[in-house]
């Protein structure tokens, strides 16, 4: 170690190469810079500006671009690159989009500093796709929607004041719904981009897609923290329950003596639950809550009602 | 540098050379173990340098790179030459246990909105950047979250393939009733329902449209060369009306819009499976009416009948 330490080495090249590990970091403020070129005695006299172009010409000729912006220096491609294919871009594209609707905290930080790290590493391949991608828009992920990009830092502001809406949205009928609710979160369900609400009664989970809103108002009233989400307890048999796969907001309750199941579910949207229990016909029965299982038997008559 | 840009000629005046060398010497090793005749020749030939690196230099540059953080090793091989490498820098892609964790959080929250193809990408994916990290956990962490995991990719690579042709193949099934047997399909899609992953085509034993379970797939054996349609393939015309928006309508490849206005839609739907059907028709709930045939649309209201009675029995 000693040896190491004390051995012949090139001062200019380790400045050079801290100057890399900075820019690898997060942009660099110019002033930090020069004073690290000039080993803190940038005296706004000295040559160390004519230095610092020469390290910066070097490392633009080997191909390290590097760009100022607002009196800091931002790296766009680095020394060390990791080659990335379509298929990877569209991967790192759509973990962004679900990045985008994580809340303000350090989850978000974290996972824009992972982002960050790979897009710093991007052969030049994958940086020409994306560069193709940011000016024609041509890679159809779905659900990729830049207008959408208000719309979610609209909802993450209504998730972090925590207080009560007044939500007016269209339900699948195309009828207009006039909802008082607390916001919880913003979360991607069938690929659209919807917020999580708990209703004004505090048991009834709705997951609205906001392309449905179409008016939110904030209510000086703060949320109820204490309001828990509905349990819904429901029993499926026969080959449904064999095949059945318990969600991650789903626990399996017990087993009966006949094979079927119980399984309780919570957390999740009650309406979305409905239509998904009644597509599983005769193999599943709701236990409880007892609104649950009525507006099941009601939903069941209404579908007979067509046929009378 | 606009001189440069010009005539590609570099000068002592435009760019530090020393850190050029560092850069194109740390580059050089980075790659892979090189000797200091490889060094020397690549300096020499190299467009811009065009100079010969004495070892002691190359020893200084080596001795930088190490003082910034670079595992720089000295091998000898087979043939005796000794040969330079970076084993590791400060540059590779690192992370911390905090950024694993949030990037567990952040698939998990797509993981059930995605298709197959694009699972199978996250799954490249993920594999590409645990190697590159090192880190074996981090594969197997992202591989809990994916439904892939019980999965075998080739198999389902070659399935999306056979899919993509609407071939007619041959699978090994272990089938939960009957144990392992062979079952000749025309491939249709893989999807995912109920968590799961399925192949979806037209079998030959019950001579309908069904589906299979991926995981349960062991292997294609046979890949037929030409198609044969069942001649039993009973396949039956439903209608029914949909009443709701026209935006709110979202087709199958087997539906077809014979009628539409405002608030109502007719569509007609051909099927040789009446089980999986019914399952769509049921989550429309009185959205839904069946209009034709009334073989199908009887046998409906009856289920609807049951499913009622089944409330009343408990």
């Amino acid at each position: 170690m000693t040896k190491k330490l004390t051995a012949k080495y090139n001062d200019s090249c380790i400045k050079l190469f801290e100057f890399i590990k900075m820019l690898y970091e997060g942009d660099v403020e110019f002033k930090k810079v020069i004073n690290h070129f000039s080993d803190g005695e940038y005296n706004g006299k000295s040559n160390t500006h004519v230095t610092l172009n020469k390290y910066l010409n070097a490392m633009k000729i080997f191909g390290i671009k590097v760009k100022k912006i607002n009196h800091k220096y931002k790296m766009l491609s680095s020394p060390y690159k990791i080659k990335f294919d379509i298929d990877d871009l569209k991967s790192i594209k759509l973990l962004k989009q679900a990045g985008d609707i994580l809340p303000e905290g350090k989850n978000k930080t974290n996972f824009e500093d992972f982002i960050r790290a790979l897009e710093i590493r991007f052969d030049d391949s994958a940086q020409n796709i994306c560069r193709v991608e940011n000016s024609t828009q041509n890679l159809d992920l779905e659900f990729s929607n830049s207008e959408i990009t208000d719309q979610l830092k609209y909802c993450a502001k209504l998730c972090k004041d925590k207080q009560k809406l007044e939500i007016i949205y269209t339900d699948d009928k195309g009828g207009e719904i006039n909802l008082l609710c607390s916001p919880i979160e913003q979360i991607y369900e069938k690929r659209k981009h919807c917020l999580k609400v708990l209703g004004n009664n505090g048991s009834r989970v709705y997951d609205i897609p906001t392309d449905n809103i179409k008016s939110i108002k904030q209510l000086p009233i703060s949320s109820s923290t204490q309001a828990i989400p509905t349990t819904v307890v429901y029993r499926i048999k026969n080959r449904l329950a064999k095949n059945y796969k318990i969600r991650d907001w789903e626990r399996l309750d017990k087993i009966e003596y006949d094979g079927s199941q119980v399984i309780v579910n919570k957390n999740e949207d009650l309406n979305l639950l409905l239509h998904r229990l009644m597509r599983y016909g005769t193999q599943c029965t709701i236990i409880s809550p007892k609104f649950l299982k009525e507006e099941m038997i009601e939903r069941i008559n209404k579908t007979l009602e067509n046929y009378e | 540098m606009k001189e440069f840009l010009k005539n590609q000629k570099v000068t002592y005046n435009l760019m530090s050379f020393t850190g050029y060398k560092a850069l194109v010497l740390f580059s050089l090793l980075a790659e892979g173990p090189k000797s200091y005749d490889e060094i020397c020749s690549y300096f020499l030939n190299h467009p811009y340098l065009r100079e010969k690196i004495s070892i002691d230099t190359v020893r200084v540059y080596i001795n930088s790179l190490k003082r910034i953080g670079c595992e720089v090793k000295r091998i000898r091989g087979e043939d005796s030459i000794s040969r330079y490498v970076i084993l590791s820098h400060p540059f590779e892609l690192k992370l911390s246990p905090e950024q694993i964790q949030s990037i567990v959080k952040v698939y998990k929250s797509i993981v059930k909105n995605m298709d197959v193809t694009e699972l199978l990408a996250m799954d490249n994916f993920f594999e590409k950047i645990g190697s590159y990290i090192k880190n074996n956990q981090f594969i197997s962490d992202m591989k809990k979250i994916s439904m892939l995991r019980d999965i075998d990719k080739e198999l389902l690579k070659d399935l999306l393939d056979c899919c993509d042709k609407k071939q007619q193949i041959v699978i090994n099934y272990s089938s939960p009733n009957t144990g392992k047997k062979d079952i000749e399909i025309i491939a249709d899609k893989i999807d995912i329902s109920n968590n799961k992953i399925y192949l979806y085509g037209i079998g030959f034993e019950y001579k309908q449209y069904g589906s299979f379970l991926v995981n349960r797939i062991n292997q294609i054996k046979e890949i037929k060369l030409q198609k044969t349609i069942p001649d039993d393939l009973q396949v039956i015309r439903v209608i029914y009306e949909l009443k709701c928006p026209p935006d709110k309508i979202e087709l199958n490849d087997n539906e077809k819009i014979i009628e539409q206005n405002k608030n109502k839609t007719v569509i007609e739907v051909t099927t040789s499976n009446e089980f999986l059907l019914r399952q769509r028709l049921l989550e429309y709930g009185p959205l839904c009416k069946i209009i034709h045939p009334d073989e199908f649309k009887n046998k409906f209201v009856e289920l609807l009948k049951d499913m009622k009675a089944g409330y009343y029995c408990d």
